[in-house]
């Protein structure tokens, strides 16, 4: 796990904006001799749909002459559709979660990019490409607190304010068998050892003895998000641990009388990653789409709608993104290895 | 002739059986046979090892008992309406078995989010029992057992009213009164005729109830969450999360001996019962 | 007090929505009587049944029963058995268990019960089927247990809802006279109910003839034979000849002449000159020939019905009502349809009723 300060993030400078754009176009031109639109097949999430649609495709269609069909359902559905037509895949791009991309990568589904085929990768935050260019995170949503803001008049300074008794019952997390369950175990393990967290987050069992102080605090442990948060906006809960910014905050823009807060701690990067399929049909525009979509003047259209700090360096943070919060990445290796004996344990211990 | 007719009538439930097989008999047979296979073939190990640790009897416990919870729940509250059911006429009568009927055509999840606003701190099961004061200060009810009795209590009613209104409504109302003319009260009259007469309703709207709520899955999850695993939900995250189909398969057969036999052995308990009633 | 009634009803009245079932009845039975209610379906005839069983309450009236008001009593209370129509046998129960029920909800000892329950097992021969479910039983053998069940708690008043109307005939008629005889046995109260003549003259001390809603005759089956009081009963209880006409003269010894399509005839009765009368004469009271009485008619022959021990010959009428002769003696051997037959009959035979209230 590798953490760093996201401090200065949001300061930009145009010039390395437009000198991106212009290397994108220099190795456009291949791609343009071609006559007939080609299709480009891309797997994604179906929550991807709306932006896909709205800020790339019409983008993307007209600079390179191809047409994109976007299959929107859930990572593993897409994971199962690479598995089942491994010897001719008919997706060129797949666009899912992390510990998705790990296993797609032990089954070699996934073709590795370097920066002369997508030269964006350099613009790259640190931490954002993985396993040697197997996939990269072209954003990054992230987990923080969420609380009611008619309970709680100031944010949440720390992530162990949640374990204050006058919170009690009134504290939701993720289910560790979802994705956002994980980053609680980390922040806890975290909490208990007072360690960095590049140290401390390996330390399991001083996360599960931590989180035996949070039980009684506990409202309950969900695994259907949308209940999680209306059970916020409702004030039967005050706060959740681990809340995705993309949902949180969208409610917010909605009016709902939440908000996220990125205590002192630190906050988690969800990431979205892009990958290119190995074998896939049409591989020069696979390469060209990961390349604009890891580029600032996609990244620069998306981040906002979905409240997602982008990855390229080049990138302006959108308004209402924490600028100065330390960012931790989940190492999710060590994750895939241990989450069933993490789901186990969590059953006996955390049971009410 | 007859016997004729009957063997060609047979034929009518060859769709019905078709799809059975194909769609219900043939994946549970699948079932049955992954949970006794191990990585060397023919095994209990699964079972053994299910078995062998504690934490699945505490579930086994959890799933047992909601599940004997709401099928009491729901015979407490399911007998008197259906008792009522059939006794009213007309319009009320409409106005009944549409209340009765309609929230089946309600998604659980829609119902679990409408038990989440009502069984709230401020919600109105709180507030009642404070402004009756048998609560001093509003208590959580929202993911507690008692919460999750209710809230798939009322989910599964119908099913405990039903089988037994079908049954009071053939009862010959003259039953009553010959017994009051024998000089019988009310609650014996009760006891001794409208009870035994209606227990075949009884069983059946028990047996359905408490195999829906053995196996009930959205609704723990939505209203008791993730601290409080049943079979199901273990059965539900071994195959979708944890893809581990041979656990999965286990606690889905322990799941499934357990429901079969409670329902036959509780069926067998209220047959005698309501002979010798 | 031997001659105040044992059952009482005064004034009962009871409507069901806008319809009057039952309209101001008085019924009055003495300890040991068996009355009938008898009239057509609608009557009221069940709801009155009903209203001293207690299984209805009436919208107005006085119930006594042996010198207690019982209006306000639930039927649990009231000591009054009732044998249903349908019978209402308890299904899940053996014949003995229905026989036992009352006992047993009155909480008598075990060893009464055994007793109590073999002896009406015996009264009413079904001792060979003391175990079998109900449900196995013949419609005959089902009443007989209805009628054991009622009785065995000993009430005070059996109340009978046309309990043979399920049997065949043959049957039904060994019933009655079991029933009459074990009813008489054991000295027990009962009303009956039917819209059967023959049973109600068969089985009853006393007739109570019902017509919407109200009692029209309260009387022996003799008197109401004989005498029936209004044209009602004359037309339920019996056959008769009834004939229409106008009042053409009048005399003080209180006998009228009615001009009717058959020619005057004479009545005994004080009409008005000119006011329209129904005269109604038994069938058995007609003779052919001349030598039956003073009234004389000549209709057509259009039927000879045999009966067995009785005759019956039926003559055309130029109105609806029905004209016709029963005799147990033979008929004349020259008759033949479509001849006329002079007939006669006695004046103090000739019952005579204002028209007005006639159907």
């Amino acid at each position: 796990m590798t953490s760093h300060s996201g401090r200065g993030l949001s300061r930009r400078d145009a010039l390395k904006t437009g000198l991106s754009a212009g290397i994108a176009t220099l190795a456009a031109p291949g791609i343009l001799r071609a006559q007939a639109p080609r299709e480009l097949v891309i797997g994604g999430a179906a929550s991807h749909k709306p932006w896909v649609e709205t800020h790339v495709m019409p983008f993307f269609e007209k600079k390179y002459n191809c047409k994109i069909t976007f299959e929107g359902t859930r990572s593993l559905v897409n994971l199962e559709k690479m598995q089942k037509n491994k010897d001719k895949p008919y997706l060129s791009i797949v666009q899912m979660d992390d510990p998705v991309m790990i296993l797609a990568v032990k089954e070699g589904l996934l073709e590795p990019i370097t920066a002369a085929k997508v030269p964006n990768m350099a613009k790259l935050k640190p931490g954002t490409v993985h396993m040697d260019g197997m996939w990269a995170n072209y954003l990054q949503p992230w987990q923080g607190v969420a609380y009611n803001t008619n309970v709680l008049k100031t944010p949440p300074a720390s992530w162990a304010d949640a374990l204050d008794p006058k919170f009690k019952g009134r504290i939701i997390v993720p289910s560790l068998q979802n994705t956002e369950g994980l980053p609680n175990l980390f922040m806890f393990a975290h909490l208990a050892t007072g360690k960095p967290m590049a140290e401390a987050y390996k330390d399991i069992d001083a996360a599960f003895k931590e989180l035996q102080k949070l039980k009684p605090n506990l409202l309950t442990v969900y695994s259907q998000m949308p209940q999680a948060f209306s059970l916020l906006e409702q004030g039967e809960a005050h706060m959740i641990l681990g809340a995705l910014s993309s949902f949180g905050m969208q409610r917010r823009l909605d009016g709902a009388p939440i908000t996220m807060a990125a205590p002192k701690e630190g906050i988690f990067p969800v990431p979205s990653g892009i990958a290119v399929v190995k074998g896939g049909p049409n591989a020069d525009l696979a390469f060209a789409y990961m390349n604009e979509l890891l580029g600032a003047e996609v990244q620069s259209k998306i981040a906002g709608p979905t409240f997602a700090m982008p990855t390229n360096t080049d990138t302006p943070v959108p308004p209402g993104m924490p600028t100065d919060a330390k960012i931790h990445t989940i190492d999710w290796a060590f994750v895939a290895e241990n989450r069933t004996e993490w789901v186990k344990r969590w059953d006996r211990e955390m049971a009410t | 002739m007859n016997s004729m007719a009957g063997k060609r009538v047979i034929w009518l439930a060859v769709p019905a059986l078709a799809f059975l097989a194909i769609f219900y008999a043939a994946p549970l047979f699948y079932l049955l046979a992954r949970s006794f296979v191990g990585p060397s073939g023919f095994t209990f190990g699964l079972f053994s090892a299910f078995l062998a640790d504690a934490y699945n009897w505490r579930v086994i416990g959890n799933t047992l008992r909601i599940a004997m919870l709401v099928t009491l729940v729901c015979l407490v509250v399911g007998y008197p309406v259906a008792l009522a059911l059939a006794r009213a006429r007309g319009f009320a009568q409409v106005i009944l078995l549409t209340a009765i009927i309609l929230p089946l055509s309600v998604g659980v999840v829609v119902k679990a989010f409408a038990w989440q606003i009502v069984l709230r701190r401020d919600g109105a099961i709180a507030r009642l029992l404070v402004s009756t004061g048998i609560w001093d200060e509003p208590q959580r009810l929202l993911f507690t057992e008692p919460g999750l009795v209710i809230g798939a209590a009322n989910v599964f009613l119908p099913f405990m009213i039903l089988p037994i209104y079908s049954v009071v409504k053939l009862i010959d109302p003259r039953l009553w009164e010959a017994g009051a003319t024998l000089g019988a009260s009310p609650l014996y009259r009760f006891r001794k005729i409208i009870l035994p007469l209606t227990m075949p309703g009884i069983i059946s709207g028990m047996a359905f109830v408490f195999s829906m709520s053995v196996s009930m899955f959205v609704i723990p999850s939505l209203l008791m969450g993730d601290r409080f695993q049943t079979l199901a939900t273990l059965t539900g995250r071994s195959f979708l999360l944890m893809r581990n189909e041979a656990l999965g398969s286990a606690t889905a057969v322990v799941l499934l001996v357990l429901a079969v036999s409670i329902v036959v052995g509780s069926t067998w308990l209220s047959r005698r019962i309501g002979r010798s009633a | 007090m031997p001659d105040s009634p044992f059952l009482d009803v005064r004034q009962a009245t009871k409507s069901f929505g806008a319809t009057r079932v039952l309209d101001g009845v008085d019924l009055a039975v003495k300890r040991g009587e068996f009355v009938s209610l008898l009239g057509p379906s609608g009557c009221g005839k069940t709801t009155l049944l009903r209203l001293i069983a207690g299984l209805a309450s009436a919208d107005s009236g006085n119930f006594e029963l042996d010198g207690q008001e019982i209006a306000r009593l639930p039927p649990h209370r009231r000591d009054v058995g009732v044998v249903f129509q349908s019978y209402a046998l308890f299904p899940h129960l053996t014949v003995s268990e229905n026989i036992a029920f009352g006992l047993k909800a009155k909480g008598a000892p075990p060893g009464e019960i055994t007793a109590t329950v073999r002896q009406f097992l015996g009264l009413v021969h079904m001792e060979s089927m003391a175990d079998r479910s109900v449900r196995a039983l013949s419609g005959g053998q089902q009443q007989r247990v209805a009628v054991a069940r009622a009785l065995a708690v000993k009430p005070k008043l059996l109340l009978l809802d046309e309990p043979f109307s399920a049997l065949d005939r043959k049957l039904r008629e060994t019933m009655q006279i079991e029933l009459r005889r074990l009813l008489r046995e054991l000295a027990i109260t009962a009303i009956f109910v039917t819209h059967d003549q023959d049973e109600a003259l068969i089985m009853s001390d006393r007739i109570a003839v019902m017509n919407r809603g109200r009692i029209e005759q309260f009387a022996t089956p003799e008197a109401i034979y004989a005498r029936p009081a209004t044209p009602f009963a004359l037309e339920f209880v019996g056959l008769s000849t009834r004939i229409a006409g106008t009042v053409t003269t009048y005399d003080d010894a209180g006998f009228v002449t009615v001009e009717t399509p058959q020619g005057p005839l004479r009545a005994k009765g004080r009409f008005a000159v000119g006011s329209p009368v129904l005269l109604g004469i038994r069938p058995e009271c007609i003779r052919f020939g001349e030598g039956g009485g003073e009234n004389r008619i000549a209709p057509v022959l259009t039927d000879i019905v045999f009966q067995g021990a009785r005759v019956q010959a039926h003559f055309e009428s130029q109105s609806d009502l029905p004209i016709l002769i029963e005799t147990s003696t033979g008929l004349p051997s020259e008759l033949a349809a479509g001849m006329p037959v002079p007939l006669s009959f006695a004046v103090e035979d000739t019952l005579a009723y204002p028209a007005e209230v006639a159907r």
